[in-house]
């Protein structure tokens, strides 16, 4: 006997490429295809296969240990609870860094739609205004607050909802990518081919474009327990993903002066209105409109769940294992993890440097695939003989040499920064020194905590004497307060 | 295993069920959370004797647990019999016996969170 609802293979294929393809994709991909030109599909192709040997080591890991907290289960049972703690701090760090600059984007995004309106209205042309009519920052922050709230009313969009949105996404780029390739009456120098220099800082960017599909292995606890759904919608996600890429690659290559290519955030924005004039630049900023949402809020669930279980754990404060009483929802969880998303909103507004935080989640994204492929590798050392419903088709020396190949993409996404590569890696040496750091000190309080005297069951029956010796453990004991919003 | 020894782990777990179910019952912020929560949760032992119990929340109530029941559980709670008699008598953390791969929870997110919320209400952590 299973539990109910199953989640099917098309939909769970669905919400893994709803994650990876995010509106902060866009001006990575034309940065991509400006650096590299041609070879941009080559990047691509290769990334994507990278990733797709990359989610077999998930889809045997998540059937062996078949937990929503993925990543810090494999990690912790590899190479111990503080490697496994490091990665979940790691990953929430990525979530919030990727979320201001998604919002970023949207935001920019809306903002040039709004500007164009008004200058076709004005002075019949598709170019921006000198000034942009809707605030950025205002937009983005306004967009947190609806994504958090949503969130706090519980109100999680239905698989199938999600699904279908998700696909009319991935159909609206593909037809749109041939319909702007093919289209257009003036055609432009194409971007030439990189040397190995593009190729170095190039392929980091293609590997961002795959980053969070992975993180439908959050999802394996509500799946069928054979094992087989998850590695199946990996494999046919990482595929939809390659080819929306390179379409869209290659509309970008042949539509899109280079120079145009490497310069702002929506490049996207400048095909559709290059090839489709005000109905392709609104249609490309409504297909960005659903990337952003389907990323950005499925980021937001999930790192709030990581937080409300960190918390339940006792590795964070308590306060954030809240319930929202009537609404059900970890509340305060959901409120922090939009705080924080909002305070790196606003450093990003004062900063412009939209592509350090994306760099910065690329390289911790490779660190963590690296660590992943290494867990692969320890952990059929050590518990050979834990049920695997599926296997990779790799392991040993495999799994170390594709681990060292993330490892070098890791630091080619620092080098990929450029100017700013420094600001890069001291925001990244600083993730990783701090979840570090931090994990050792909660794994040390909590032992402490374990230390102490064992608690004392309270007595079922009313009338047996009362234990004068046991208050209620902080926040429980007593009945009251954890559900209590 | 003797016959014995495993009437006697039954009970272990079995008992610790049913513990769980009276302070359940008793519990009034549990009610409150149980009157917008109709499901049934598997309890589900990997070691050996396996088998499975059933709790149903009904109506705001909490059905005492059974070793069968009518309908597809939506939550099935997997873990070695120690494990989940520990987590029922309050002496383990689900959050963290989850979190380090002892305890598998299949089922929506949401009902997981709702379920690991009653635990907090009555054991406190």
């Amino acid at each position: 006997m299973s539990a109910q609802p199953r989640q099917s293979v098309t939909i769970l294929t669905a919400i893994s490429v709803g994650l990876a393809l995010a509106s902060s994709c866009f001006p990575l991909l034309a940065t991509t295809v400006g650096k590299l030109g041609a070879w941009s599909l080559a990047a691509i192709a290769g990334c994507g296969a990278l990733a797709w040997l990359v989610s077999r080591a998930y889809a045997e890991l998540a059937g062996a240990w078949p937990t929503a907290a993925g990543v810090r289960v494999y990690a912790g049972q590899a190479f111990g609870a503080r490697t496994g703690l490091s990665l979940a701090l790691l990953y929430l760090f990525l979530v919030v860094a990727l979320g201001a600059s998604e919002t970023w984007i949207l935001s920019s995004v809306l903002a040039r739609v709004a500007s164009s309106a008004w200058c076709e209205l004005a002075l019949g042309s598709l170019t921006p205004a000198p000034a942009s009519a809707v605030p950025p920052l205002a937009v983005g922050l306004g967009f947190i607050v609806v994504c958090a709230l949503a969130n706090v009313l519980g109100l999680e969009p239905a698989g199938r909802f999600q699904a279908v949105l998700t696909f009319v996404m991935v159909a609206g780029l593909l037809s749109l990518s041939f319909l702007f390739t093919g289209g257009g009456e003036s055609t432009v120098t194409r971007a030439s081919m990189g040397g190995l220099d593009a190729l170095a800082v190039g392929l980091p960017g293609a590997m961002f474009l795959f980053v969070g599909f992975e993180w439908v292995v959050s999802a394996v606890e509500e799946v069928d327990e054979s094992g087989r759904s998850l590695p199946r919608a990996m494999s046919f996600s990482l595929l939809t993903l390659t080819a929306v890429y390179a379409a869209l690659a290659f509309a970008l290559l042949v539509a899109v002066a280079p120079a145009d290519l490497t310069t702002g955030i929506t490049q996207h924005l400048t095909l559709g209105a290059s090839r489709g004039g005000r109905v392709g630049l609104l249609a490309m900023a409504a297909i960005s409109a659903v990337a952003t949402i389907t990323s950005f809020n499925g980021g937001i669930l999930g790192a709030s769940r990581l937080v409300y279980a960190l918390a339940r754990e006792g590795v964070l404060p308590r306060p954030l294992a809240r319930l929202h009483g009537r609404f059900l929802t970890p509340w305060v969880a959901v409120l922090a993890v939009s705080a924080l998303t909002a305070l790196s909103s606003i450093t990003l507004a004062t900063t412009q440097a939209v592509r350090v935080p994306i760099l910065i989640g690329a390289a911790i994204e490779c660190l963590v695939y690296a660590v992943v492929l290494l867990a692969l590798r320890r952990l059929r050392e050590t518990q050979p003989d834990r049920a695997r419903p599926y296997r990779a088709p790799f392991g040993g020396r495999a799994s170390l040499a594709l681990a060292l190949v993330f490892f070098g993409l890791a630091l080619g996404c620092v080098f990929a920064a450029g100017e700013w590569a420094l600001p890069t890696a001291a925001w990244l040496a600083a993730a990783i020194v701090a979840a570090s750091a931090y994990s050792a000190f909660a794994l040390r309080k909590r032992t402490s905590a374990r230390r102490a005297p064992a608690r004392i069951v309270r007595p079922l029956v009313a009338s047996a004497p009362p234990t004068p010796t046991l208050p209620p453990k902080a926040g429980g004991g007593s009945l009251a307060g954890a559900t209590h919003g | 295993m003797s016959l014995t020894g495993e009437i006697t782990r039954a009970d272990a777990l079995l008992s610790a069920l049913e513990d769980f179910h009276a302070r359940a019952c008793e519990s009034a912020p549990v009610g409150k959370l149980l009157a917008r929560w109709d499901r049934l949760v598997e309890v589900r032992a990997l070691s050996e004797p396996r088998r499975s119990f059933f709790l149903r929340s009904q109506g705001g109530r909490m059905l005492a647990p059974a070793p069968s029941a009518e309908g597809t559980p939506d939550i099935v709670i997997a873990a070695d019999e120690s494990v989940l008699a520990g987590v029922f008598r309050g002496e383990l953390n689900p959050a963290r016996a989850h979190l380090e791969g002892e305890l598998q929870a299949f089922g929506s997110q949401k009902d997981q969170l709702v379920l690991d919320a009653i635990v907090l209400l009555i054991w406190g952590y």
